[in-house]
């Protein structure tokens, strides 16, 4: 084990420990418990499997069969041929719902966001406050009403019945609005100088988000994703800090002019990072100027070290 | 010249502004807005078979649903689920991100078996612990399993005494919720900082309970409380197990299996908007009230 975790690089150093009973036996009851929590959490996976092989008279027989004798792949053809269940269907209903619906989501939000949080509109914080407010809302308030709607339409039993009414999501357009708060303000300022307009500018921060997704450590890739999920909430009196990358979940408590705080390490630090060594690779001039200014420590061991270069 | 710059930038700016936001916001007033605002219309009208409001009837919808009846019940099948479901899930998933975090051999392993639930919807959930788990009958696992220590078989579903569906609904839910909660607690403990495990060695802390009780659950602080109010929120609207492992049984009704029929079934729309309603006030309730309850957001 020892041995193992010499070759597995934690990201935190430990101190190293002198292997002690008391540390073997913590080791083994660790151990101990995962599987059974593992042998646990398979036992409905193994039902499925062993349910969709198995005759209807092997399922229900007051014996249990641990496995059918008989594996019965024919449950699987006549699943496809059925006439009466169209899977095929149905699964490339679920695909185009899923794929149309995320990126429709995914463009409205973000558009959204990156207005209510850059542009400097009069009226953007009373429109930020009425998207939040839908947030509260649980939609068994509006499924009435929603169904109407959509039958007035004469979309009811159609794909854009279900996929259109869900692409207004006030929650990613929310969390796309904090993403860009976050964004530093500095890189964008540049871009505007090199002469990109607010949608170019858009464009590169948007960009440059997913590369900060997709190539933060990969070994911990779902999980670093999931650091992004928004926690808490909290005043930050400063202005915009490019270490300051948290979500909230409810930013009543935030106002416009307020960023809201960054959980400490939740996710952000790594990311405000990698921007800072885009700074100054995109900018070599002015960029070496505020690192002069700032004391960037740019660290390459960092998330996103992408340097942008255009 | 000088006068009219500005205004014309205004202008572009607001131009600009619309051009971003504006696609979201027409459709979020169209399909968010308007069904807001006509259930609560409608709330105020008695709308059986019908989805028009007109005929006023005042707060009478709201009078009727307060007094006790089954949406009072249903409040307090929410009261007993979450008292059972947002421990269990907290408790849990903490213990096994705390292990996890101290694991270092097949830990990709581990997690992508607690990850697995996640890819299951709650029917198929449902489908497979009524159908195959605690079916009433012998060929259910658990009966199964039971029998082999000479149990008699136990009618997981349609017993109130004792209320074993309490059981099966929350094994149901743990199974498939557990994860995500355990990866939110796995993310707050690998941020903790190791300075403050190595000061702590420093300063004479023994390393486990102590340590633990002293550092880990401090700071672990913050992720809880979002846990907890997030485990609160998903229990408020539990639905799909519900509906597929219970139906309309009157002895665990959660509100919104029982605005449901109200609606859908019963076509009373009155009625159902205006529990729908109250279900939505009690929630800005929480999420107001739950700053001053649990210190969300408090410097720590």
């Amino acid at each position: 084990m020892a041995a193992a975790a010499a070759t597995v690089p934690t990201r935190r150093r430990r101190s190293r420990r002198p292997r002690t009973a008391s540390s073997v036996v913590a080791g083994v009851l660790r151990y101990t418990a995962l599987t059974a929590a593992t042998v646990l959490f398979l036992i409905p996976f193994y039902l499925i499997v062993r349910n969709s092989l198995s005759l209807d008279t092997e399922i229900t027989s007051p014996t249990w069969t641990f496995f059918p004798a008989t594996v019965h792949w024919e449950n699987f053809r006549e699943l496809f041929t059925d006439p009466v269940v169209n899977i095929i269907r149905s699964l490339i209903n679920s695909a185009v719902i899923a794929v149309v619906q995320t990126a429709g989501q995914l463009l409205l939000a973000s558009m959204a966001g990156y207005g209510l949080a850059r542009i400097p509109y009069r009226y953007a914080t009373p429109i930020f406050y009425a998207i939040l407010v839908t947030l509260m809302v649980p939609p068994a308030v509006t499924f009435i009403p929603s169904f109407i709607l959509v039958s007035e339409l004469r979309w009811v039993d159609t794909l854009q019945g279900i996929i259109v009414p869900v692409m207004f999501s006030g929650f990613t357009a929310f969390l796309f609005r904090q993403y860009f708060l976050n964004f530093p303000r500095e890189l964008e300022d540049a871009a505007r100088v090199d002469g990109l307009g607010y949608f170019g500018a858009y464009w590169r921060d948007r960009g440059s988000q997913l590369g900060c997704l997709l190539r933060s450590d990969r070994r911990d890739h779902v999980h670093r994703q999931l650091e992004r999920v928004p926690v808490a909430t909290g005043h930050r009196p400063r202005p915009v800090d490019v270490d300051g990358a948290g979500l909230t979940v409810d930013s009543a408590d935030c106002p416009d002019d307020q960023p809201a705080r960054a959980v400490p390490g939740f996710g952000g630090d790594d990311r405000a990072a990698g921007a800072r060594v885009r700074l100054s690779a995109a900018l070599p001039r002015a960029g070496r100027g505020r690192d002069r200014d700032q004391g960037v420590t740019a660290d390459p061991s960092a998330g996103c070290t992408r340097s942008h270069s255009s | 010249v000088a006068a009219v710059r500005p205004r014309r930038r205004q202008r572009g700016v607001a131009a600009t502004f619309w051009l971003f936001v504006g696609p979201f916001v027409l459709g979020l007033g169209l399909f968010v807005y308007v069904p807001i605002i006509w259930s609560v219309v409608l709330s105020f009208s008695r709308a059986q078979n019908t989805v028009t409001p007109g005929d006023w009837v005042g707060l009478q919808n709201y009078v009727d649903l307060l007094k006790p009846g089954p949406l009072l019940n249903s409040l307090g099948t929410f009261a007993v689920f979450a008292a059972l479901i947002v421990p269990v899930t907290f408790v849990l998933a903490l213990a096994l991100a705390l292990i996890l975090n101290r694991v270092t051999v097949f830990r990709a392993f581990f997690r992508s078996v607690f990850f697995l639930p996640t890819a299951c919807s709650y029917v198929v959930a449902s489908l497979v612990w009524k159908l195959s788990i605690f079916n009433g009958v012998r060929f259910g696992l658990a009966n199964t399993v039971l029998g082999w220590f000479g149990v008699e078989n136990v009618a997981w579903l349609a017993t109130t005494t004792p209320p074993w569906y309490w059981l099966v609904i929350v094994t149901a839910r743990l199974w498939l919720q557990l994860d995500f909660y355990m990866i939110l607690f796995l993310a707050g403990l690998q941020r903790i900082s190791p300075e403050l495990y190595e000061a702590a060695e420093v300063d004479g802390a023994k390393k486990g309970w102590q340590t633990m009780w002293n550092i880990t659950f401090p700071q672990l602080r913050s992720t809880s409380v979002a846990v907890l109010l997030l485990l609160f929120i998903a229990a408020h609207q539990a639905f799909d197990e519900f509906f597929n492992l219970l139906g309309n049984s009157s002895f665990a009704r959660p509100p919104l299996v029982y605005l449901y029929y109200t609606a859908q079934g019963n076509q009373d729309y009155g009625h159902g908007s205006a529990g729908a309603v109250i279900l939505a006030l009690l929630i800005v309730v929480v999420t107001l009230g739950r700053g001053k309850l649990l210190g969300f957001g408090k410097a720590s």
